[in-house]
């Protein structure tokens, strides 16, 4: 990014919060918690703690940073170096993100560069670069409707396993359009506060149906035959048993009308207990959420701070107050449609408030400020001179 | 304190309750007095108990003579204590957990719900309803299940594996259990370490001697370093097989690698020098760290070496059947051959 677009954003940054600061909120036990920000420079400061949520709100306006974060975890001494700062519990978070899941329309409008020979191309990154063979290739995404609508079926999948599975009550599950790829879901003051990596890691395989065996289904290697009927589930069964029943019997030929018992039953019967293994690992994968791992059991990651500006979009990342008709292309919107002159280097066709933009291929154009903001954070385009 | 009455039998099932301590109070029982004729039977059966840690892993339940059964618990702590080994005395705790473990298996509902609450201070409820396939006598929060079951490492503790609704995980009896065996072993443990060794009548400290000749120290697991490349987990070899064709490691893989191969006792230098076929290899980032993995940087914390669940967790496992039963990459080869070479014997 050059200098000029960078000190732009930060101008248009900075103008933003200082209308909206109040929209920031602030986490709970805002003193114990560590915060951090990444500037227009690309400079990370982290290690920061803040007394109060002005405190917090002064250095936001001051600084008028790229990204700010908070730490889903609390600490005896936010301020000190991380091993230093004494781990006291954490909100149980989870982390969607549209560019794990295959969404059909990335070949669209994702995008890559190969950092070693410059070849660039739309559509999905390859492991290598077709042209020089190298592996330094550079992604960048661009979340449409479309693969947006995916992460948000993903998340509501997330808050279903939650509230019904783990007995979280939904207005204790606070939901986040992330302010780009996908959605934030964490979880305050819950059980699982003080629980290690270790308990984390399988919540995390429990949302995300890894690991599931047909031995929870109650057949294995040695089965019988006999009374296998009564062993498998039903529809209504809770939990994991009945999500593989309802996702099996969803995949069925719906003339048949079998109950997923005798759905279960036959299929064991005709490919036996490998591929059974193996087709029930799929209707897990399939019904649980596709979360990062990491961002759930790393519990000294630091997250975006919502109602802040998402450096990359100039988006927000905003509260999801009912996911189901959350829109993120039109409610996380921060900026208005002033226009604003921008020379776009290569964009793929994007949307913004119902509006469709491009695709721009090296043109000098005139945008409303929010598409303008989306280019430049993306370093897609510059400020015209 | 337990809000049931406990029977004799009770206390001799349980003789690490507090209520087994005040039963022998009440007897009001010197060391001098159990070393005299009449206790014979109490200091045998003291002795036996540890014997049976040492040799076979499990001390019986004998439940004859349930008062026998209730002296020799703390004389054989006594005797466990004052021999002064670690590994006696871990030896020692797990081998009555799994006496406990068994006389839970069978132990009325009433009880199981009192010891879990008193005791290991776990909410246990019963269930009276069935709620799948198979009866589930008894739930816990997810929260306590999790608590306890991380710790192992077959797949059926895994939660997806398990009955769960609402926040409550359902569980039969013997896995309920199987949960505990390790407070059950603390619990044993912590009794053991705070306890104080009186001054012993000369016919225990014959027995102690006895025992300690008896009580060898385990195998130490010896030969970590110089474990040739063809002998890694084979999820390191699909970490250096990434490496090696160029391809991009993924971030779990890295820190797979890495952890891996510092804890077997490979240099900074070597490890490096696997990263620079890479083709984003970029000096100094990956000196900082790998240093820092290795404790020489930032938190001077050297990082062990992911579990195996949690390399599933991250989609980097890559078991084979040699993989047997292992938690820790790290243990392979290292367990396996311990295993059979115990067997050989």
């Amino acid at each position: 990014m050059d200098k000029k677009t960078s000190i732009f954003l930060k101008k248009k940054f900075k103008e933003y919060y200082f209308k909206h600061i109040e929209a920031i909120e602030t986490p709970s036990r805002i003193k114990e918690r560590e915060f951090g920000y990444m500037t227009f420079d690309r400079i990370m400061i982290r290690h920061i703690s803040f007394q109060s949520s002005g405190d917090m709100q002064a250095r936001i306006l001051k600084e008028s940073p790229n990204s700010v974060y908070y730490s889903t975890s609390f600490y005896e001494e936010p301020a000190l170096p991380m091993h230093e700062k004494g781990w006291k519990g954490g909100d149980l978070t989870f982390d969607i993100d549209a560019d794990t899941l295959s969404s059909p329309c990335r070949k669209d409008h994702d995008k890559w560069i190969c950092r070693i020979c410059g070849m660039q191309r739309v559509g999905i990154k390859p492991k290598k670069c077709p042209s020089c063979k190298g592996t330094r290739i550079h992604e960048i995404n661009i979340a449409c409707g479309i693969c947006l609508d995916d992460a948000k079926n993903e998340a509501i999948k997330l808050q279903d396993i939650l509230i019904n599975d783990f007995g979280i009550q939904k207005a204790n599950i606070d939901t986040f359009f992330s302010g780009s790829m996908g959605y934030h879901l964490s979880i305050a003051n819950s059980d699982f506060a003080e629980a290690n990596q270790a308990v984390r890691s399988d919540i995390v395989d429990y949302v995300a149906g890894q690991a599931f065996l047909p031995e929870s289904l109650g057949v294995s290697r040695k089965s019988s035959y006999e009374n296998m009927i009564d062993r498998f589930p039903s529809e209504s069964e809770k939990g994991w048993r009945g999500r593989i029943a309802r996702y099996l019997k969803d995949q069925q030929n719906k003339e048949k009308h079998m109950d997923t018992q005798m759905i279960l039953t036959e299929l064991f019967q005709k490919v036996g207990y490998r591929k059974f293994k193996l087709a029930i690992e799929e209707a897990a994968k399939k019904s649980g959420a596709t979360v990062d791992p990491a961002v759930t059991t790393d519990i000294h990651r630091i997250l975006r701070l919502p109602g802040t500006l998402h450096g990359k979009t100039g988006l927000l990342k905003k509260r999801c107050k009912n996911l189901e008709n959350f829109s993120p292309l039109d409610d996380a919107i921060a900026f208005g449609s002033d226009p604003i002159k921008v020379i776009v280097d290569d964009s793929p066709q994007f949307s913004l408030m119902e509006e469709q933009f491009g695709p721009f291929k090296s043109e000098s154009i005139e945008l409303p400020m929010m598409a303008a903001i989306y280019l430049l954070g993306q370093d897609m385009a510059k400020v015209d001179e | 304190m337990i809000s049931i009455d406990l029977g004799q039998e009770d206390l001799a099932k349980y003789p690490f309750l507090d209520e087994a301590g005040d039963y022998i109070k009440a007897r009001d029982l010197s060391l001098v007095d159990i070393s005299q004729p009449d206790f014979n039977l109490v200091i045998r059966r003291a002795r036996q108990r540890v014997l049976q840690a040492i040799r076979s892993r499990e001390v019986s339940g004998e439940m004859d003579t349930p008062e026998i059964e209730i002296l020799s618990f703390p004389i054989a702590l006594i005797l466990v204590k004052a021999a002064n080994l670690d590994h006696l005395i871990s030896r020692y705790s797990h081998a009555e957990a799994i006496r406990v473990e068994k006389f839970l298996e069978d132990e009325r509902e009433d009880l199981i719900v009192e010891i879990f609450r008193n005791i290991l201070k776990i909410n246990v409820v019963l269930v009276t309803s069935k709620i799948s396939f198979s009866k589930h006598n008894y739930k816990i929060s997810i929260i306590d299940y999790l608590r306890r079951a991380t710790r192992f490492h077959e797949l059926q503790w895994k939660l997806i594996n398990r009955k769960v609704d609402n926040g409550n995980v359902y569980l039969k009896s013997n896995e309920l259990i199987r949960l505990i065996r390790q407070e059950i072993e603390s619990k044993i443990q912590d009794k053991l370490k705070e306890m104080v060794v009186p001054q012993l009548p000369q016919s225990f400290i014959k027995t102690i001697q006895e025992l300690s000749i008896l009580s060898p120290p385990p195998p130490k697991l010896t030969g970590k370093a110089n474990i040739s490349p063809d002998k890694y987990p084979p999820c390191v070899k699909a970490a250096l097989d990434l490496l090696k064709k160029g391809e991009n490691l993924p971030h779990y893989g890295r820190f797979l690698l890495t952890t891996y191969l510092v804890n077997i006792g490979e240099s900074v230098d070597e490890i490096m020098s696997l990263y620079s076929r890479s083709p984003d290899f970029n000096e100094r980032i990956t000196k900082y760290q790998v240093e820092h993995i290795a404790g020489l940087k930032g938190g001077r914390v050297k990082y062990t070496c992911p579990s195996c669940r949690t390399l599933i967790t991250h989609g980097f496992c890559f078991k084979t059947k040699e993989c047997n039963k292992i938690r820790n990459p790290l243990q392979f080869g290292v367990k396996t051959n311990l295993k059979s070479n115990r067997k050989r014997k």
